[in-house]
């Protein structure tokens, strides 16, 4: 917060007026600044309205009416000439009566002018000339009438063309005259309501600046000066509303309500603050707190005073019911006491536990008693037991002994199986080899049979062709022969002749007798063949016996596996059951010495148990003396 | 059960080898071989034949019904194997059937009926030898055809006596190696052979 007394006497004077006169003022002087906007405006706008008013109501109308007077004076001057033209008698009249209307309306409207124009001397100055120059006028045009009704027409044009025409031009030009002159003053006015428009306008916006800059001021015054401490002390109660009780400055020797306030919120801190100590105190269980009322009105005060006493007499209840005191009576602060009704509730409850304990301890004894016996006849037992206990151990252990023997001897039973198992598959496996091998030399077998019987064909085909060079030798045979004869009829000159033929003769018959020499070993070959055949079919025969025993021998070596096989099976779950029942046995001998040692504590504890029934049954007397000190 | 001896497969393959070798050399002699050969065969050639020891005749040695005969070439016109021979109906048995050779249709006999010899059957192997004396001609089966051979004059025997019959009347003589000598001219000429026409009747 700004500390306003830095600003000096004068502020501080301002400071220490009431708020009520701080807003009085304020508003005062923006209330005068507006009544002199209101009546500035007023004044301007009622100056234009007249002018205006003045501009419509006269100059116009003068304006209006000379114009008015000039058209009439044309029209009887119009009216006179066409009298001159006309020369019948009664239209002639008819024009006349015109002409006198029309000067009638003319008086009655130089009678207005100088109403309206009255003020003004040098308006009525001009008007009267018109009047006089008219009123020459008139008698003229009178003996004009006249001339034209006595038939003097060109006299009477002359007249009118003469003097009349002038009189009729100056009364012209003073109209106009007046006219302008009217004109001009109406411009005049005009000029004169913008000025004054521009001056009101100027006056309304100096006051309603003034005004706008006070009212400025003094919100941004007020704000400081009431708003801003406002907000501080409001801040301050909702930090007390949240619990935080803090002593603030006090805001400097303000003597308007601002300052008090400050000061009374101050107050109300130390006094919260002092309770709250007061609270602290009595929660730390310091009863003997002195609570001082403020005033008849502290019920906060009254509040704690009321919890201390009341607190103070349920210390003194619990103190009597400490020392063992149950008949004690509780009287209730409240129906809501929650205190109260608790110790009321725990002083029945105690009575009752008490009785109830008593009762028990009662039953407690002669339990104890009874179960002293019964642990006595217990612990006798045990003794008895422990004893057999160790026996049967010893015994267990022989057996395991003898189960570790049976053991091993199946487990090398089991090893030899295996071991003929193996080796009667590695039997079937050479049989099974030996089956093939008869096979293929099946095969081979047949494979020969077949090269001997084509190398029978063969002798066969060279059987034909020998059958074929003996045919050939034979008629090789023949030629000879015949050639022979042929040189014999030939005489002397075939002799060289007859020994060719012999020659030949004796080749066909070395042919014969060479094919006679195959013919004789394609017998012995062919006779070779057929008992190679017979060997090959004996030899294939025996493999088929071969094969035929290999395979029995083969099934034979098979279900001789196979049953040894079984064996070795067995003989392997033999010695995975010796295992199993030689681990059966350590288990039992294990089981047996845990027995054996568990019997020994049970001994122990049987022995400890008879000492604690012992302990229990004075504990039981003891427990006795210690109810009957409860007074109920 | 005693093993028998193993095989000795590569003796047997060396075996085969040679034998196949000595096949091919049989077929293709190498030519030292073939020349020998031939020069054996020319200087066999080249022996002049001896000259004859005195008048003589040539003569067809054939056999039939495993007796050996022979015949003069002079009536031999030529020998020709039986293969296909057509038989005649209404003919003696003895008038085996005709044959074609060359362009013209021989007559057969058949000498070992016409001489009341044993028959041991036709076969390919027989022959024909046709017989001529210029008017006539026919042909006679023959089991097989020896040869030709010189005969001397003096080398033929009067007809044994025990040869009786009507072989007797067509006989020559018998040589020292035991050949009946037919007379061809009189076969040729004998009107017994001549199939008369009206045989039908």
């Amino acid at each position: 917060m700004v500390d306003h007394t830095a600003k000096g006497i004068p502020m501080n004077w301002l400071l220490n007026l009431a708020i009520r006169t701080k807003l009085l003022l304020a508003f005062g002087v923006m209330l005068v600044l507006l009544a002199a906007l209101i009546a500035g405006g007023y004044s301007g706008l009622d100056a234009i309205q007249q002018a205006q008013k003045t501009l419509f109501e006269r100059d116009m109308v003068i304006s209006t009416e000379l114009e008015e007077f000039r058209a009439g004076l044309n029209l009887q001057r119009a009216n006179i000439l066409v009298m001159q033209l006309e020369s019948r008698r009664a239209e002639q009249e008819a024009l006349e009566a015109g002409i006198n209307t029309s000067s009638a309306e003319l008086d009655l409207r130089l009678n207005t002018l100088a109403t309206l124009g009255g003020y003004d001397p040098a308006f009525a100055t001009r008007l009267d000339d018109i009047r006089q120059t008219l009123a020459a006028y008139r008698q003229a045009r009178q003996q004009q009438i006249a001339m034209i009704y006595g038939g003097q027409v060109e006299q009477a044009r002359l007249l009118g063309t003469g003097v009349q025409l002038d009189r009729f031009e100056k009364i012209r030009s003073l109209a106009l005259t007046l006219d302008a002159e009217a004109r001009q003053r109406g411009q005049a006015e005009i000029r004169d309501n913008e000025q004054r428009l521009q001056d009101t306008v100027r006056l309304a916006v100096l006051l309603g600046a003034t005004a706008l800059i006070a009212g400025f001021g003094m919100a941004v015054f007020l704000h400081r000066l009431i708003a801003v401490p406002l907000s501080d002390i409001a801040a301050r109660a909702a930090r007390i509303a949240d619990g935080e009780i803090a002593l603030a400055p006090a805001l400097s020797g303000r003597l308007d309500e601002i300052g008090d306030l400050d000061r009374q919120f101050n107050r109300m801190s130390a006094s919260l603050r002092d309770k709250a100590e007061l609270a602290q105190r009595i929660a730390a269980g310091d009863l003997r707190v002195e609570v001082k009322q403020l005033s008849d009105k502290d019920i906060l005060g009254e509040a704690f005073a009321t919890m201390a006493s009341s607190l103070r007499d349920k210390a003194e209840l619990a103190q009597r019911i400490a020392t063992g005191d149950l008949r004690v009576e509780v009287k209730l602060q409240s129906d809501t006491d929650a205190l109260g009704q608790a110790f009321a509730t725990m002083v029945n409850n105690l009575r009752e536990l008490n009785r109830d304990i008593g009762e028990g301890v009662e039953v407690l004894a002669a339990s104890a008693a009874e179960i002293l016996t019964s642990t006595s006849q217990v612990a006798t037992g045990a003794t008895q037991t422990a004893t057999a206990m160790s026996e049967t151990a010893t015994t267990v252990e022989e057996i395991k002994q003898t189960a570790t023997l049976a053991s091993q001897k199946a487990k090398s039973v089991a090893e030899v199986a295996r071991q003929a198992a193996q080796v009667a598959r590695g039997g079937s496996q050479a049989v099974e080899d030996t089956v093939e091998g008869m096979q293929h030399i099946r095969e081979q077998m047949a494979q020969i049979a077949e090269s001997i019987v084509r190398l029978s064909e063969q002798g066969q085909a060279i059987g034909e062709i020998i059958a074929t060079v003996n045919d050939l030798s034979e008629q090789s045979n023949l030629l000879a022969v015949n050639a022979s004869i042929e040189a014999a009829k030939a005489g002397e000159q075939g002799k060289g002749f007859a020994v060719v033929a012999q020659e030949v003769r004796s080749l066909a018959g070395q042919s014969k007798q060479a094919t006679a020499q195959v013919r004789a070993i394609l017998g012995d070959i062919q006779k070779a063949t057929g008992s190679a055949v017979l060997a090959t079919e004996q030899g294939s025969k025996a493999v088929e016996a071969g094969v035929r025993q290999s395979r029995e021998a083969g099934e034979a070596i098979r279900q001789l596996a196979d049953s040894i096989d079984d064996s070795a099976q067995a003989a392997s779950q033999i010695a995975v059951s010796a295992q199993q029942q030689l681990a059966g046995m350590d288990q039992l001998a294990e089981a047996t010495a845990n027995i054996r040692v568990a019997t020994a504590q049970n001994l122990d504890s049987t022995r400890q148990a008879e000492t604690a029934a012992h302990n229990l049954n004075e504990l039981g007397q003891t427990l006795k003396r210690q109810v009957a000190r409860y007074r109920l | 059960m005693t093993r028998p001896d193993p095989i000795d497969w590569d003796a047997v393959k060396q075996r085969i080898e040679a034998a196949g070798q000595r096949l091919e050399e049989e077929f293709a002699p190498p030519a030292d071989k073939r020349r020998a050969l031939l020069e054996a065969r020319a200087r066999a050639l080249a022996v002049a034949p001896a000259p004859a020891p005195g008048a003589g005749f040539d003569a067809l040695e054939f056999t039939l019904a495993r007796e050996h005969y022979a015949i003069d070439t002079v009536w031999v016109r030529e020998v020709y194997p039986l293969r296909e021979f057509t038989q005649l109906p209404g003919t003696p048995a003895f008038v085996l059937g005709i044959v074609h050779v060359r362009g013209r249709v021989v007559s057969v006999l058949d000498l070992k009926r016409f001489f009341d010899m044993p028959q041991i059957g036709l076969s390919d192997l027989n022959k024909v030898i046709v017989l001529s004396n210029g008017t006539m001609e026919f042909g006679i089966l023959a089991d097989t055809i020896v040869g030709v051979r010189r005969l001397l004059h003096a080398e033929v025997q009067e007809a044994l006596p025990t040869l009786t019959g009507i072989r007797a009347d067509y006989l020559l003589g018998i040589t020292s190696r035991r050949e009946v000598v037919l007379d061809a001219h009189k076969l040729l000429s004998d009107p017994a052979i001549v199939v008369c026409a009206d045989v039908g009747d």
